[in-house]
């Protein structure tokens, strides 16, 4: 169900992406990236870049983008900690923005190995599958509805971030400050997106930290 | 173009899979695990704002679409109902 929440939320985007890549990819090559690269924005990037950036550019800013899968592949593993090395290592490779906010919120006893995989593996499905499906359908489907799809993936963040602040608000406080933090950090001229997302989410976290230390939180 | 797709899966995967081999080597202390517990809210926080201005057309249709799962998430609706309803909602509002 997990699974195929996320991949609901990847379906816009998924298409969105195959019709992004048609005029600049074959079929093949925009499966194999969906299949290879599994980052929606770093996709994006990727093709947005093509026709202006060299090879090498390309490959820095999607790695600095997609660096903030560190940080949550090692919640992941942190949370797995019990399973073996390859077990670990094949869901770590999985690890996307929305996979890991989804089994974040698992409770102990979620935290099995085919439970994750599960999970991850119906979400890469629909992002590999959608992605061909957008570029081979595409054009058929209404304007209307890819524009609105955009919300999904937002939707899904905000619904997955309401049920943390009803254990707890200081879970939403932690989540403003980050939005602030990110907001801030994407007025300052130069600093790369990818570099302001780890930035703030660490920042954010470590906030959180200090205000519980502080005994702010009740 | 098949080799720079080769190199954008090994500059994504190695950021992913260096945890596996860190963690379990040693014991963290108690602050880390602190951290690592606020880490999938600011992340959600992140990711959501600000984003959000530029999910749809304009701004303004995002904060509706954003306000609106926030109303379904109060009220308990189902994560995936969530998704959809919003992506239903913002497509109606475009309208």
């Amino acid at each position: 169900m997990d699974g195929m929440t996320i991949g609901m939320g990847y379906l816009p985007v998924a298409v969105a992406f195959g019709i992004t890549a048609k005029p600049l990819l074959s079929f093949f090559e925009t499966v194999l990236m969906s299949f290879m690269v599994y980052g929606g924005a770093s996709q994006f990037l990727a093709l947005q870049m093509l026709t202006s950036s060299g090879a090498l550019a390309i490959i820095i800013a999607v790695f600095i983008l997609n660096s903030r899968h560190f940080v949550m592949a090692f919640k992941v593993n942190y949370d797995l900690k019990h399973e073996s090395f390859l077990k670990r290592l094949i869901l770590s490779s999985y690890v996307t923005d929305e996979s890991f906010a989804v089994t974040a919120n698992n409770d102990e006893d979620q935290h099995t190995f085919t439970n994750y995989f599960v999970t991850f593996f119906i979400a890469y499905t629909f992002w590999v599958a959608f992605s061909a499906v957008g570029y081979l359908a595409g054009e058929w489907m209404s304007e209307g509805v890819i524009l609105a799809s955009g919300i999904a993936l937002y939707a899904l963040f905000i619904a997955l971030l309401i049920p943390a602040v009803r254990v707890h608000y200081k879970y939403g406080i932690v989540a403003v400050l980050g939005m602030l933090m990110h907001y801030v950090l994407n007025i300052i001229p130069f600093v790369p997106s990818g570099i302001a997302i780890v930035a703030a989410i660490l920042l954010a976290a470590l906030l959180g930290v200090i205000l519980e230390r502080l005994e702010v939180f009740n | 173009m098949i080799l720079l797709i080769a190199a954008l899966c090994a500059v994504t995967i190695i950021t992913r899979i260096l945890p596996a081999f860190i963690v379990g080597k040693f014991s963290l202390p108690e602050w880390i695990i602190t951290y690592l517990n606020y880490i999938p809210y600011a992340a959600l926080g992140v990711l959501i704002f600000p984003g959000i201005l530029t999910a749809v057309e304009q701004p303004v249709y995002g904060v509706f679409g954003g306000i609106f799962a926030v109303i379904l998430a109060v009220l308990r609706v189902p994560l995936f109902f969530i998704v959809l309803g919003s992506i239903i909602f913002v497509y109606i509002i475009m309208l």
